[in-house]
């Protein structure tokens, strides 16, 4: 039986089970005394279209499109479970059409107690950093890669604490074809030398994975691994103000769609590892911190099915070594780690100029300064396709061609009671052909950016401000395949600490062609009353391509009217 | 504790026995035997730089599977879009948007291309899927018991340009669901621009496509064939007369009809022919 079958056959038993908690205080006079907690949220999004030839904006058939999901979540004692229900009639424009439909989708039971934790159902879990293992729900992307099956955590002494679980990843509204199993050991030295750890301010954390995944070898022209193993290692060493973290995991032979290589006009898998090594180091002081981090991922795709492409079936998580801005202009043309093969790193500083300097004045300044860059790897091809099939190979020495860089610094500052800014300047470098299109040959030209913000907040009354924000992002304007430059320009009012009402105003002056050099705007308003919120935007917003490993997925641009309900028992 | 342990020894011994190391990639190649005919459709675009990859892998099983496998080229969805100076001819067609569309459609295009289906069936990793998939699907396909024969009839008129088709179907099993039959014109050896990331530069001026869809002869989903039950050695024979084609648009020696019978209510392919327009 496929689990969207047992979804919709579940629907009836989540319901009857959920009913017989009791969770209702009119049920009878004594059940409140029984329960410890139910929680949980529901957000709505629905959007009205309206086509949009100069913008791109596609005729919508339905005209009104919705992503919609709630989660009910119960706890008594030692015992919990919850549910999702998804529905999408249909699913928003941008997001994949196999999310069609409703249905509870994620369902699961735990127990826990001291000794003992063990969930059926739908699992979120992650093994150290996310190299080797980590399923998370991330609804604004439609991300959700969680393991239905069984997961066991025990603590059979102070400080140990092993993991096991094996399950199938959630697609859509079924599993995959893949089973995933993994075992996870962590060691706290320090609370296992319990009399030391009183002395001792130094904690070091060792930990170890093995994460397999099994998929039938049905292809008729190659000798497939059914069985694909990965395992790694990692040490967190913390003192004070300082932190290390680093983690290394070797993937055995896994050929699957993501390192599929055309040879001479025919297309074979590479039967090559994979490996990938992260670590991350931070001191921190008064008034001061920095930070490093650093990566290289080398044929790190890792699924649960080896023909699983963009965002579907990823077992593990491949961490962004730059900043995820949030600001509209630097975060323009966003940074994905590529899991084919990158090798990056990131450093900052902050400061705090302390009250009463020269710089600080009479609140303080922070400034952060930030400088991040990946890279490629260097690829050597291997005549091996008719034996071995490992294709390529690597050094480790050896860099290959840019794919990004990021260089920003932000200065945060009051200025006096009621008025505060934000000012920013990155300059960005984005290899277009690699970061959207997954090949050096796509065509493009490399954008190198220039980007300004200005960001102020006039805080007129208490909870109440107006905020101003005006960004630039100058970019090469001849470049035709490219959209040149941009203005952005927002004015949001915040009369009381629960409204707000915004303007923004995204012109692209700089577009090649004259005809679209066009004002994207977008009014925005929102309501928020205690755990509810929401909120109304109308207005245009940009198209952009997403694509991963060799599979590309439109975003079309849009035009309507947007609507977002969110709420939280 | 002892639980806990035991639970968990169990999961480390299943774990660490699972990882299979492969020294011989490659199979040898396996003959299959089969009456059964496979629909194959490719779903691309000329601006999908990742398509091309798939057109050969297409090729490849074509020539692998000779006559036992059909192959569709659906230009469709937002890689099919227009820019001068190289990508202004259109190859789109109401048939393959509509069934590229998400609503309504089998949603291929907002899956991601390169992308296709092979008998419009699901084969334990999802309807949609990638070129790396199909040989396996195929090869399951073909090995699939044979529903009903096909015979298609065709007669072309070189100075009307007129097309009849006659599609004869004879079911050899027994079928609980109602049948529809879809019927849509091919062309080959088609040549124009197509993005291509394995070449440098990136446009293949004079890039041969084949197997295009090109319009429906009756609709985009059909006409119902035989409605449930259907029997051993039912038969049904639908004609389609006075087609008018576009022999300025399409070169009428290189187009094809393809007919297939399909599950009205699942949409899986139940058997497909072909046959070439001019002989």
């Amino acid at each position: 039986m496929t689990l969207s079958r047992f979804f919709k056959s579940s629907v009836t038993a989540a319901f009857l089970f959920l009913i017989s908690l009791k969770p209702f205080k009119g049920f009878t006079q004594n059940v409140s005394d029984e329960i410890n907690s139910i929680h949980g949220n529901f957000q709505i999004d629905a959007q009205y279209y309206n086509a949009d030839s100069l913008i791109g904006a596609p005729k919508v058939p339905e005209k009104m499109l919705s992503n919609a999901f709630g989660n009910i979540n119960y706890q008594k004692g030692k015992f919990s479970a919850g549910m999702r229900y998804e529905a999408y009639n249909n699913v928003m424009q941008g997001f994949d059409a196999r999310y069609k439909g409703q249905g509870i989708t994620n369902r699961y039971a735990r127990y826990q107690d001291k000794l003992l934790d063990i969930t059926i159902g739908n699992i979120y879990e992650q093994f150290g950093g996310g190299l080797i293992l980590r399923t998370y729900y991330e609804p604004g992307l439609l991300y959700d890669n969680s393991l239905d099956g069984i997961r066991v955590i025990s603590n059979p002494y102070k400080g140990i604490t092993l993991k096991g679980l094996v399950g199938k990843q959630r697609s859509f509204f079924t599993v995959g074809q893949g089973i995933v199993r993994g075992v996870d050991g962590e060691v706290n030295i320090n609370e296992i030398l319990d009399s030391l750890a009183k002395n001792i301010k130094t904690k070091v954390i060792v930990g170890g994975s093995f994460v397999s995944k099994f998929q039938i070898d049905e292809d008729p022209h190659f000798n497939l691994p059914q069985n694909v193993g990965a395992y790694g290692g990692r040490l967190n060493v913390i003192r004070d103000g300082f932190n290390f973290f680093g983690e290394y995991v070797y993937k055995e032979n896994d050929p699957s769609v993501a390192n599929a290589s055309s040879v001479e006009g025919k297309n074979y898998y590479s039967y090559r590892h994979g490996e990938a090594a992260f670590m991350s180091m931070s001191l921190a002081a008064k008034g001061i911190s920095f930070m490093i981090q650093g990566k290289r991922v080398d044929n790190m795709s890792f699924r649960s099915d080896r023909d699983a492409t963009l965002q579907n079936l990823l077992i593990n998580y491949l961490p962004a070594t730059t900043r995820q801005h949030t600001y509209l202009m630097p975060a323009y043309s966003p940074y994905a780690t590529q899991p084919k093969g990158e090798v990056g790193g990131m450093a900052e500083m902050q400061y705090k100029f302390a009250k009463g300097t020269l710089l600080g004045g009479k609140y303080g300044m922070d400034i952060t300064l930030n400088a991040s860059m990946a890279n490629g790897l260097k690829v050597i091809g291997v005549n091996d396709s008719s034996s071995y099939s490992t294709l390529y190979t690597t050094n480790y020495s050896d860099v290959g061609e840019q794919y990004y860089h990021d260089y920003f610094i932000e200065i945060n500052r009051k200025f006096s009671k009621k008025i505060k800014g934000t000012l920013m300047y990155a300059n960005q470098f984005y290899n277009k052909n690699i970061v959207q299109y997954g090949s050096p040959n796509a065509g493009y030209k490399n954008i190198v950016s220039n980007i300004i913000v200005v960001d102020l907040t006039y805080k007129y009354k208490p909870g109440s401000a107006i905020r101003f924000e005006t960004q630039w992002l100058g970019r090469d304007n001849k470049d035709t395949l490219n959209l040149g430059s941009w203005a952005s320009e927002l004015i949001e009012w915040t009369p009381t600490s629960n409204i707000f009402v915004a303007v923004l105003d995204q012109y692209n002056y700089g577009n090649p062609v004259e005809s679209l050099k066009l004002h994207y705007f977008l009014v925005s308003a929102g309501y928020t009353s205690g755990p509810h919120r929401i909120s109304f935007s109308y207005g245009k917003q940009r198209a952009g391509i997403f694509c991963v490993g060799g599979v590309c997925r439109n975003v079309p641009a849009s035009n309507g009217l947007a609507v977002s309900i969110t709420s939280s028992f | 504790m002892k639980i806990s342990l035991i639970l968990i020894s169990i999961l480390v011994c299943f774990g660490c026995v699972s990882c299979d190391k492969v020294n011989n990639p490659i199979q040898s190649e396996q003959i299959i035997v089969s009456n059964r005919k496979v629909l194959l459709e490719d779903y691309t675009g000329h601006q999908c730089g990742n398509c091309p990859n798939a057109a050969r892998t297409a090729e490849q099983l074509s020539a692998q599977y000779g006559a036992n496998l059909v192959v569709i080229a659906v230009h469709a969805g937002f890689f099919t879009k227009l820019n001068a100076p190289d990508f202004v001819t259109s190859y789109t067609c109401q048939v393959g948007n509509d069934w590229d569309a998400a609503s309504g459609g089998f949603g291929i295009s907002s899956a991601g291309n390169p992308n296709g289906m092979v008998n419009r069936k699901d084969n334990g990793s999802g309807l949609i899927q990638k070129e790396t998939k199909w040989g396996s699907s195929i090869a399951k396909a073909l090995q699939a018991p044979d529903l009903c024969d096909m015979w298609l009839t065709l007669n072309y008129n070189t100075i009307s340009n007129t097309l009849n088709t006659t599609v004869k179907t004879k079911f050899k099993k027994t079928y609980g669901s109602n049948t529809k039959l879809s019927v849509v014109l091919t062309e080959d050896s088609i040549i124009g621009p197509q993005k291509d990331y394995t070449q440098n530069p990136d446009v293949i001026t004079n890039y041969v496509f084949m197997h295009m869809l090109r319009e429906g002869i009756n609709g985009s989903w059909g006409d119902p064939l035989k409605y449930a039950p259907i029997k051993y050695a039912d038969s049904v024979t639908l004609s389609y007369n006075n087609f008018q084609v576009n022999a300025v648009k399409y070169k009428p020696n290189n187009l094809y009809v393809v007919a297939f019978v399909y599950d009205a209510t699942t949409k899986e392919i139940l058997e497909v022919e072909k046959a070439k327009v001019i002989k």
